[in-house]
């Protein structure tokens, strides 16, 4: 089955790579790059990490400060100004189609910021490559791409905090996730306050504790409607009022009348501040009777035939004069035929205009009402709403003062007080003896319109009604502040020293009934709702370790399976990863150690026995897992297997690369391990693989890589083995290393030059005609590209044919001359001749 | 994307790849369960933090509701 593949990868001013854009060609199932330390690699593996995921775990698992890893992503060696960062691929996908994938560097590690990115698939912006089938994981390792500081990881934290990397290396973190957000919500109701109401009973006095906690439990086990819980909380309010007040209330009303009687018996005793109040101004409007409809209803009649309306009507309720059709004798004087049909229709026609008349007789009446009922409202307020400061004694006076003073509160309240109060009482004195004048003169004006007469004028009554109206409101209003001011400053020491916070307290929840069965309503469906929550979060936990659980037995076998590929067949194995306290907390690894070959195990905790490259295989084996687990078509393993281990590099190279190769994963090596380099170029090379050596001469040019898949390029590898021998007989193999690959060069160069100048040539022809390094050199010398390099082939010659003495065996820093010009030389004819050289 | 001959494994395309497991598991057993259920199904179309939380709280929400 087709698999997504990276088919090249070029590299510019990321990390190690310089102002030089570097290319990969990586159109093979392996690619093997090996350099020196220092050369690349790395910055190769992490340029592929950042391809993918726009993200380098390095700054995430390495460790240290995030600051230290600011700038640490575009070469430090570009020239100001020079931000061109970017790592562009083409990629095959499974139906064979190549696309160009770009992630542009825009941003940095900077103070605080994480790195940015642009990336574009076929010149459009996308957000992650799942179009061309590069999928990430969850971090911190989004990327299949293994880097020292992944392999490290997953094995230098505590078990406690390894579960949090295994669940990423399982896909597992999502659950995580939902788990989180829902015990967030259920947080949420946990802390959700209970209502004001319900809150005001939280905090009632400790002489009502047992109220208080009697309400608390009807809101605690409330699971009826509205109206049982008021009723409940009706009767527990009740309850407590009388409890308060030695008395028995019925109903909420007589509760609050109680409870208010009894709270201002107790602040009256305390400060007689009822004494210094005064009943509110009561809301009138001094309206004057409007008499003029009625005067001109009147004085269109007669005054006489005015009064004698009242017979003409008499006469009229009369059915036989009513109807008269010929004159009668007159009902009234008796005189004879005085009454005619036609004084009949008199009679009528006055009575109508009389109609007009007692219908503004009654509109002036009422207007007449009105003022009486203002007269009486003032005389009430004169009456009962007068303070009764004047009752008050000068000593009496004196000690209120002092009570004040003795309260830290000014004494000058209390005179100022009074003072209002009585200056309030001797304004009444005019509105009494006014309002009496004005009563007088509606009386008069009332008898007048019941006689249909013309009316008296009280418009000067009025007048000096209104104004000492006006005289008292504003005495009302010099009191009400001086009254108020008393009242205010007194007020928090009365309900200090009086003992009624309980009163108050339980008032205000008597006034709030409705709204307290609200709150408690409420409070109910929260805990309904929180305790629902809290049991849907525990089966959503059981059940995600339960998965949990499946997910790490499947890993554990897989990790177990790669464990085997790197070390099999050893006394110290691998047993599996094992989860503690319900997979949630604790990863445990565990190793069973044989003492000898097929005796039983005694299991420990892996971290604990492995040795150093022991533990480097485990990690491994665990990255792995997750790369098959995952499915991920491409990986790249960055110095997979460290040097302290050379005894697992071909358990490595013939088992691990060979199974992920089978399993049609691209693989893409970075070593500095000259000899894993050679040998997995050797053991894979029939399943088609590119090679590269990596350099970096130039910092700011940046690594240079340079395709070194041919013979020649593996024998120089393979001699790099033993360049630094500190013996003669390493140096010797380094010696012939070296001699073979001048001569497979030499044997190149002259086949390419003499193919170019016209005569088709083999490697095979030149090597049947002169195989060894002395025949070769006069033979490449004549296609040597200037003097230097034909001095160079004299001195392989003579350098490369040591004798049998060690004293013939050249020196490690000869050898090093002779690696550096063969390179060179390897080079500039790849570079001269039009196609390359002939392999 | 194949999902490859371990599917019980799935990549990270969504926001929440393992709820179809985790709801096979759950089942609708208990009260507590189905209320678990009730929640991965209202989560199943978020596509961001804030939508996840938007659909939890709605359901936590109703069950205020006897």
């Amino acid at each position: 089955m087709s698999r997504t593949s990276i088919v090249s990868i070029d590299v510019r001013g990321f990390r190690a790579f310089g102002t030089v854009p570097a290319h990969f060609e990586l159109d093979a199932p392996l690619t093997v790059a090996h350099g020196g330390n220092s050369q690349g690699k790395t910055s190769l593996a992490e340029a592929v990490e950042f391809l993918l995921s726009g993200y380098s775990s390095r700054r995430e698992l390495l460790g240290g400060a995030k600051a230290e890893y600011n700038d640490s992503l575009r070469n430090a060696h570009l020239p100001e100004g020079d931000d061109e960062v970017f790592v562009e691929a083409v990629v095959r996908t499974a139906d064979g189609s190549l696309h160009r994938v770009r992630r542009i560097l825009t941003g940095d590690f900077g103070r605080g910021a994480e790195c940015e990115s642009r990336l574009l698939v076929d010149g459009n912006e996308v957000s992650d490559l799942s179009s061309v089938g590069l999928m990430l994981a969850d971090p911190p390792v989004r990327a299949p791409v293994l880097l020292q500081h992944i392999l490290r990881h997953a094995l230098s934290t505590e078990p406690k905090q390894r579960v949090s990397y295994f669940k990423s290396l399982l896909s597992l973190s999502d659950l995580d996730l939902l788990r989180a957000r829902v015990a967030e919500a259920r947080k949420h109701l946990e802390q959700e306050p209970d209502g004001p109401w319900l809150q005001r009973v939280a905090t009632l006095p400790t002489d009502l504790s047992d109220a208080r906690s009697r309400l608390q439990t009807i809101a605690r086990t409330a699971s009826s409607g509205a109206g049982a819980v008021t009723d409940a909380l009706s009767a527990e309010l009740r309850e407590a009022a009388g409890a308060a007040t030695g008395e028995h209330y019925s109903t909420l009303a007589d509760a609050k009348t109680g409870l208010e009687t009894r709270a201002r018996a107790k602040a009256e005793a305390l400060f007689p501040i009822a004494q210094f109040v005064a009943a509110p101004f009561p809301s009138v409007e001094l309206e004057v009777p409007d008499t003029t409809s009625y005067r001109e209803a009147l004085a269109s009649i007669e005054e006489e035939v005015a009064r004698l309306l009242p017979i003409f009507a008499a006469v009229l309720r009369v059915h036989e004069f009513a109807e008269l059709t010929a004159p009668a004798d007159c009902p009234v004087c008796a005189t004879p035929e005085a009454l005619t049909p036609a004084r009949i229709d008199t009679m009528r026609a006055e009575l109508g205009h009389a109609s007009n008349l007692d219908q503004t007789a009654a509109t002036t009446l009422a207007s007449i009402d009105r003022a009486g009922e203002t007269l009486t409202a003032l005389a009430e307020f004169v009456r009962a709403g007068m303070p009764s400061t004047g009752s008050l004694s000068e000593t009496e006076l004196n000690a209120l003062a002092a009570k004040l003073q003795d309260w830290g509160l000014r004494p000058t309240l209390v005179r100022d007080a009074y003072a209002a109060a009585t200056a309030l009482t001797d304004s009444t004195q005019a509105l009494v003896t006014a309002g009496r004048e004005v009563r007088e003169a509606i009386a008069t004006l009332r008898l007048a319109i019941e006689r249909r007469e013309y009316p008296t004028d009280i418009e000067a009554a009025f007048g000096g009604l209104r104004t000492t109206l006006d005289t008292v409101r504003t005495k009302r209003e010099l009191h009400a502040e001086a009254a108020s001011a008393l009242e205010t400053a007194i007020a928090p020491v009365i309900e200090e020293r009086a003992g009624i916070a309980d009163h108050r307290q339980l008032l205000t929840l008597l006034d709030g009934v409705a709204e307290l069965a609200g709150d408690v309503i409420r409070s109910s469906e929260r805990q309904r709702a929180l305790a629902r929550a809290k049991a849907a979060e525990k089966a959503l936990q059981d059940a995600s370790v339960e998965l949990l659980d499946a997910r790490f037995a499947e890993m554990s076998d897989t990790i177990k399976s790669w464990w085997l590929t790197i070390r099999p067949d050893e006394l110290v194995d691998f047993v599996g990863a094992r989860t503690r306290a319900g997979g949630t907390r604790f990863v445990n690894l565990i190793a069973a150690l044989h003492a000898e070959a097929g005796t039983s195990p005694v299991v420990r905790d892996a971290l604990g026995v492995y040795s150093d490259s022991q533990l480097n295989a485990l990690g491994l084996s665990i990255f792995l897992a997750r790369i098959e687990l995952l499915d991920s078509p491409v990986v790249v393993l960055d110095d997979p297997i460290p040097g302290s281990d050379p005894d697992h590099r071909l358990t490595f190279v013939q088992n691990t690369i060979a199974k992920l190769l089978d399993d049609g994963v691209q693989v893409i090596l970075t070593t500095y391990d000259s000899r894993l380099a050679d040998w997995t170029m050797s053991n894979h090379d029939h399943r088609g693989l590119i090679a590269y050596e990596l350099n970096l001469v130039d910092p700011r040019a940046g690594t240079v890589p340079t395709q070194t898949s041919d013979m020649f390029s593996r024998l120089m590898l393979d001699a790099e083995d033993n360049l630094n021998a500190p013996t003669a007989r390493g140096r010797r193999a380094a010696c012939g290393s070296y001699r073979s690959a001048a001569e497979r060069l030499a044997k190149q160069i002259i086949a390419t030059g003499r193919t170019q100048a016209g005569a088709a040539c083999s490697v095979a022809d030149v090597d049947a005609e002169a195989s060894m390094l002395g025949q070769l050199v006069p033979l490449v010398r004549g296609f040597a590209l200037d003097n230097g390099e034909k001095g160079q082939w004299n001195t392989f010659a003579t350098v490369l044919n040591p004798g049998n003495h060690d004293d013939d065996v050249p020196s490690t820093a000869e050898l090093r001359v002779v690696r550096g010009n063969l390179r060179k030389i390897a080079k500039t004819h790849r570079e001269h001749w039009p196609n390359g050289l002939v392999s | 994307m194949s999902a490859g001959p371990f599917t019980t494994l799935l990549w990270v395309s969504e926001l929440l790849p393992n709820l179809e497991p985790l709801t096979a598991l759950l089942g609708h057993a208990t009260p507590a369960k189905a209320d678990a259920h009730a929640l991965l199904d209202a989560v199943a179309t978020a596509a961001s933090v804030d939508q996840l939380d938007e659909a939890i709280g709605t359901i936590v929400e109703s069950w205020r509701t006897p």
